[in-house]
């Protein structure tokens, strides 16, 4: 499994089709057995889903993208509800999860980004003046469509 | 901090010319509007206006100095964002295990 250092992004393979892989990001059983939090729903488009965690915290996405065993791409609403049913703020975020057949089977990229067009120049752009406060990056001119 | 203030961060690094005041700010160590707007293809106006959100979000702060206000990076904002970005990092790190779990089970038969 590879990290992309620079942003949230995740990576790996599964020895299985994307269909398989496909139906454990969608299907709402098999979501909540490695999610981490049980899911109200399937996963379809413009459904809005709540993501129920075993705290009795809550939290809900609508999905954005569907595109068969290809890309799903749901957006966090801005806030969880604790136990007690208190709003949070949480950070407005989108996961994407991009299905991709190879030779070994299915590679799956997730990402989680700010809920900003420039998503992924963002989370560079902290981590480059966190990291490299000294350092002279060719700028993040380029970091657009550098990915 | 605040997750909510991680989602401001993020909404004011959205913008390509704030993320190049901030890389030039990193740089050099602090600057003034009029220093910055000559790097930079857009107006003195423009920068202020850039600054001001900045500062809204806590990534610069603001020295007058005789006439002349002098900008400079106030990183701390940037280091929550980071442990923010590894705490959500770890939970799909966590996730993608018991994906690989599950689908390893159900590829056996089991359930």
């Amino acid at each position: 499994m590879m990290a992309d250092q620079s942003g949230i992004e995740k990576e790996m393979v599964f020895p299985v089709e994307p269909a398989e892989v496909w139906a454990a990001l969608t299907d709402a059983a098999q979501l909540s057995a490695w999610f981490g939090a049980s899911v109200d729903r399937d996963l379809s488009l413009g459904e809005v889903v709540t993501f129920r965690w075993i705290d009795g915290s809550s939290r809900r996405a609508v999905v954005e993208v569907v595109d068969e065993a290809k890309l799903l791409v749901i957006r966090w609403l801005p806030f969880r509800s604790d136990a007690d049913g208190r709003l949070r703020p949480e950070p407005s975020t989108r996961v994407r999860f991009l299905l991709r057949s190879d030779e070994h089977g299915t590679r799956l990229t997730v990402s989680e980004l700010g809920d900003h067009d420039d998503g992924m120049e963002v989370t560079d752009a902290v981590s480059r003046v966190v990291i490299e406060p000294t350092q002279q990056p060719p700028g993040l001119l380029e970091a657009r469509g550098a990915r | 901090m605040t997750h909510h203030s991680v989602d401001q961060l993020f909404s004011a690094l959205s913008d390509s010319t704030r993320r190049q005041v901030m890389q030039f700010l990193s740089e050099r160590g602090g600057a003034s509007a009029s220093e910055l707007a000559d790097q930079m293809p857009v107006s003195r106006q423009a920068i202020v206006k850039h600054l001001s959100a900045l500062k809204a979000a806590g990534l610069v702060a603001a020295e007058r100095e005789g006439r002349h206000t002098r900008y400079r990076l106030t990183p701390a904002p940037l280091g929550d964002a980071m442990s923010w970005m590894a705490d959500v990092g770890a939970e799909w790190d966590a996730r993608l295990e018991a994906l690989q779990g599950l689908l390893k089970r159900r590829s056996k038969g089991e359930r």
